[in-house]
């Protein structure tokens, strides 16, 4: 596990893009722990001045991105976005990571039936549309956060499935794990001592790339207005602002700023990942 | 004049960590008609210093000095044009694993029409006839020339590479580990070929192997590289039976020939220094038995100790000693 | 010697491969590729026998067939007196203490996560060898067995940070530390350099002698069989063409691709023309073997029956093999 991270680390130090990814998820997750302290308003509270409320400001100091048409501030509920934004991204991104290492692990490994039961679910998954069978699910479960996450976890263990299984049979194949076959390593062992630590790395660029897409997923789901109704996620935002026509009123106050933040995290999974091509292939670094 | 003379040839490439001084200034000619063979272990700067002659050579090389006068014209000065004309005209280079590298989903005729076509300005007709009479030359059936890469053997390759080396008649071949991953019948096959060819085309020739033994079977001279430098040059047969440098002395020493039959391989402990950080003095001196305290100090130049053979040793002068000591197994223990 | 005493004893074994020629071919009817096609052999304590022989020829199939790490086809395995043709998995703990590999890529072979102690650790904690103390003690006396000393300054050290010769002594410690009977040897040191090549060699010379191991070298190369080897065994396209005391099949090959193989190996003495090479042509395909001696293409002295009828590997007197209708 450590030598994983240490791992990531190293990755990190070496790719100037993978460095920004993660500095930006860094700065959301100081936004999230620190928004009350930030925001000067909660998310949803309609905000009076001199005993009327406060709808559609533009821009000022005391509303630094205005308010909405309810009088809510929008720099409020831009910070405080980032709370379910993460926690879904990074559940989201957590499932899908341990189900899909795991059935890549098992998989690349074992080979024979399992492989080709495991494949061809990956298969099925792979045929299903992803936003479509979010939405279907969401509306039949209904619209809660926890059903966007649970959606995701359900379809996009595919990808890192596939990845990490062609991970593992080129891992298979090196001397060292057939090693630790003749030292009379057992299949568990060799799984999980020899070949795991070895994909880690993977698995976490993966999950990387996995919080920006479940971001990105909640957001779409909640601006088409398959969204929690109760959470005030960058994709309400941008859903509240839609039905209130804040775009033909001008008000890029309102729906500019969830944007960029969104496409920030997106980007960030997408900076991390990149570089994955690298811990894919890796070439003997010999000094 | 030499046919090819390298004039303290420098190759470095830039790194994370600072300049990898691969060759750090290496001399040697090759008469018209003649063959070099260069050794040393992996990493001491072979495959560099003929990828600097050629200057076919990865983004993050580059010529801080040195001349490589062919023909009298120097290539290091020459523009990359003019240079590009020079290239398979008078000299080729056939790179380690040359035909692995070859693009898979192409005929290998394909390789063959276009350097015929685009450097030799053949018609497609003259270049396939041209190309079947190479691949006869190297004694391959020209009907494989309709083949993929992939499905050559080892020794098929071999000889494709050099058939192709050979498309517009250079003077000068440069092979890098043409024989390395060969089975040795194979390996007599494709060295026998090389060896015909030379005589018949009157071809000058570089090899580089980690095989001393290669070099003994094919190469007139023999250049021996250790960490960036050459530490000895000669007649192959002077040198293997003379070694003037220590580091040639345990060379044969660690070489096993099975013609005489079992005798005790004696290794050279350690490994060679660090390019980014060269040592100041000599660069053996470190695995080096015979090592004194000026041999970590002073770098010790390339000096004629017997006719036509130069090494570069501060001990030179104490040669016999140093044979008679290398062949005991002791010398070499507790070095380092 | 007593057959029950023989470490390793083989009998006619085989290992057939399925492979897919095209894309769409389905896995039961494409054909067999025949890598090793009925090979038998003895090694007993303290004997060393080298398998030589070209590239795809079974060499490393034969290894890791007498290391159960592909199941024979066919034929006979015994081990230190017991069956093991057939012995699944879980029932090799045993097995898997009594034989051990050394690797050809040194690089390659120890993780690269692991520090060099955790992978000389890793044998004793699968086999729950030693309490911790113990431990210590093993991979200290382990380390200094093959020349690494002092011990704990490599204790920490990543693979990547050792040379070759380093490597290539810890993969020897770490197949030493369980105390095993029996050692094969893969191109021990083809990735090595030459310079320090030697060093390795010797070293593995001297600790089967004095450890009483049965080894098995293979190689492409016949000095280094000749450096290390009591007896040879050379095989061609699966199947053992000659073998004998080592000494005595290089020097006076029989078989006619054991005569090109000696003849082929390059003079280290520039004064002295090379001997000729008699065979011609390339080795056949193993998916598509014909009738008679499989090396028929290539002999200088093929007769009609070579065609016809596969010679059978015949011993004689002088303890040799050969498998050649013209030779016997
Ligand atoms: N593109 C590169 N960038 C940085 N260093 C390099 C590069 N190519 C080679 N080197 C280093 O330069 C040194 C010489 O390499 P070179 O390939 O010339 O060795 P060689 O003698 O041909 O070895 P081998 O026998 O393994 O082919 C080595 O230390 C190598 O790591
Ligand atoms: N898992 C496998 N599946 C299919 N074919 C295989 C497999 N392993 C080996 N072979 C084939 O079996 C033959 C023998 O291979 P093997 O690796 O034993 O040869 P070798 O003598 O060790 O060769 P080398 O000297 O190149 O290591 C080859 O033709 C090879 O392609
Ligand atoms: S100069 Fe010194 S260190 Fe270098 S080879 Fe000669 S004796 Fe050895
Ligand atoms: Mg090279
Ligand atoms: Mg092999």
């Amino acid at each position: 596990m450590l030598s994983a991270v240490r791992g990531v680390y190293a990755f990190l130090k070496n790719d100037k893009f993978a460095m920004v990814g993660a500095a930006i998820y860094v700065f959301f997750i100081l936004l999230a722990i620190l928004a009350p302290i930030i925001a000067p308003y909660g998310p949803d509270e309609m905000i009076r001045v001199d005993g009327r409320l406060a709808f559609n400001h533009p821009p000022s100091s005391q509303f630094w991105l205005g308010t909405t048409n309810m009088g809510r501030d929008v720099f409020s509920q831009l910070i405080f976005g980032v709370r379910p934004a993460l926690m879904v991204g990074f559940t989201a991104a957590f499932f899908v990571v341990v189900a899909g290492t795991l059935v890549g692990l098992l998989s690349g490994y074992f080979g024979g039936w399992a492989d080709s039961v495991l494949m061809r679910l990956a298969d099925v998954a792979f045929g299903i549309p992803f936003e479509p069978f979010v939405i279907v699910l969401v509306g039949f479960l209904g619209p809660s956060v926890w059903n966007i996450v649970l959606a995701m976890a359900l379809l996009l263990w595919r990808d890192t499935a596939r990845v990490i299984r062609s991970q593992v049979l080129s891992v298979r194949q090196r001397a060292f794990v057939e090693a630790g076959e003749v030292s009379g390593a057992s299949h568990l062992r060799v799984l999980f001592v020899y070949i795991m630590p070895n994909i880690l790395p993977l698995s976490f660029l993966y999950g990387s790339l996995a919080v920006g897409w479940a971001i990105l997923t909640e957001a779409a789901v909640s601006f088409l207005g398959f969204g929690d109704p109760n959470t005030i996620s960058w994709g309400y935002m941008l859903h509240d602002a839609y039905v209130s026509q804040a775009l033909s009123r001008g008000s890029f106050n309102w729906f500019v700023p969830p944007g960029i933040f969104i496409m920030l995290a997106v980007m960030a999974g997408f900076y991390i990942g990149r570089g994955s091509e690298e811990i894919l292939h890796p070439k003997l670094k010999r000094v | 004049m030499a046919l090819l003379d390298v004039r303290n040839l420098k190759v470095h490439y830039r790194t994370l960590r600072g300049a990898n001084r691969a060759v750090d200034g290496v001399s040697f000619t090759v008469e018209k008609g003649r063959s070099l063979g260069l050794v040393g272990e992996s990493g001491c700067g072979k495959s560099t210093t003929v990828n600097g002659i050629v200057r076919v050579m990865p983004k993050n090389a580059f010529i801080p000095e040195g001349e490589v006068l062919l023909n009298g014209t120097d290539l290091v000065s020459l523009p990359e044009s003019a240079l590009r004309s020079i290239r398979w005209r008078e000299l080729s280079l056939i790179p380690q694993a040359a035909m692995d590298s070859l693009n898979p989903v192409y005929l290998v005729q394909d390789a063959f029409l276009e350097v015929l076509r685009l450097k030799g300005g053949m018609s497609k007709a003259e270049a396939l006839d041209r190309a079947q009479h190479l691949f006869q030359l190297v004694g391959l059936d020209i009907r494989r020339l309709k083949n993929y890469p992939h499905e050559f053997s080892g020794g098929m390759k071999q000889r494709a590479a050099i058939a192709l080396a050979l498309a517009l008649n250079p003077k000068l071949v440069i092979a890098d580990e043409p024989v390395t991953a060969l089975d040795v019948i194979v390996q007599r096959q494709v060295l026998n070929e090389i060896r015909r060819l030379r005589e018949q085309l009157h071809i000058s020739l570089i090899m580089i192997t980690h095989d001393i033994s290669v070099v003994a079977e094919t190469c007139d001279d023999i250049a021996v590289m250790y960490a960036g430098k050459i530490v000895e040059r000669g007649r192959t047969a002077a040198v293997l039976q003379n070694p003037l440098h220590p580091y040639t002395m345990g060379l044969k020493n660690a070489f096993p020939d099975i013609r005489r039959g079992r005798r005790t391989l004696i290794s050279i402990e350690g490994a060679p220094p660090s390019l980014l950080e060269p040592p100041a003095g000599c660069r053996f001196a470190e695995r080096c038995p015979f090592a004194l305290d000026v041999c970590s100090d002073v770098e010790p130049t390339l000096e004629e100790a017997a006719a036509g053979q130069v090494a570069a040793c501060h001990r030179l002068d104490e040669v016999d000693e140093l044979q008679t000591r290398a062949q005991e197994v002791e010398t070499w223990q507790n070095v380092i | 010697m007593a057959e029950r005493d023989l470490v390793v004893d083989v009998r006619g074994l085989k290992k057939y491969f399925r492979v897919r020629q095209t894309l769409f071919s389905k896995g039961y009817d494409s054909p067999w590729l025949k890598a090793v096609n009925g090979v038998s052999f003895q090694v007993s304590p303290g004997g060393t026998l080298g398998i030589a022989g070209e590239s795809g020829c079974g060499k490393t199939t034969t290894g890791r067939m007498l290391l159960k790490l592909e199941d024979p086809t066919e034929g006979e395995y015994r081990f230190n007196g017991r069956d093991v043709t057939h012995v699944k998995r879980r029932e090799l703990r045993q097995f898997r203490r009594q034989a051990q590999m050394v690797f050809q890529n040194p690089f390659e072979a120890l993780n690269p996560r692991f520090t060099v102690y955790r992978s000389l650790l890793e044998p004793l904690l699968i086999h729950g060898i030693g309490s911790r103390p113990e431990q210590e003690q093993r991979i200290n006396a382990a380390m200094e067995r093959v020349g690494l000393k002092p011990p704990n300054t490599y204790y920490e050290k990543f693979p990547h940070q050792l040379s070759g010769g380093q490597l290539q002594r810890i993969v020897l410690a770490r197949a030493l530390i369980v105390d095993p009977i029996f050692i094969v040897a893969d191109e021990p040191v083809s990735m090595l350099d030459v310079s320090v090549r030697a060093g390795v060699l010797n070293l593995m010379q001297e600790i089967t002698a004095s450890m009483q191991l049965a080894t098995l070298y293979i190689s492409h190369d016949l000095s280094l069989i000749q450096y290390l080897c009591d007896d040879t065994a050379i095989m061609y396209l699966g199947q053992i063409v000659e073998m004998g005391s080592t000494d005595a099949v290089l020097a006076s090959p029989e078989h006619p691709y054991t005569q090109a193989l000696v003849a082929a190996i390059p003079v280290l003495d520039p004064e002295t023309e090379p001997p000729e090479v008699k065979i011609k042509g390339s080795v056949l395909s193993p998916i598509d073997l014909p009738e008679g001696c499989l090396f028929q293409n290539r002999c200088p002295y093929a007769e009609r029956i070579c065609r016809s009828e596969e010679p059978p590997l015949e011993s004689k007197q002088s303890g040799r093999s050969v498998r050649c209708h013209v030779v016997n």
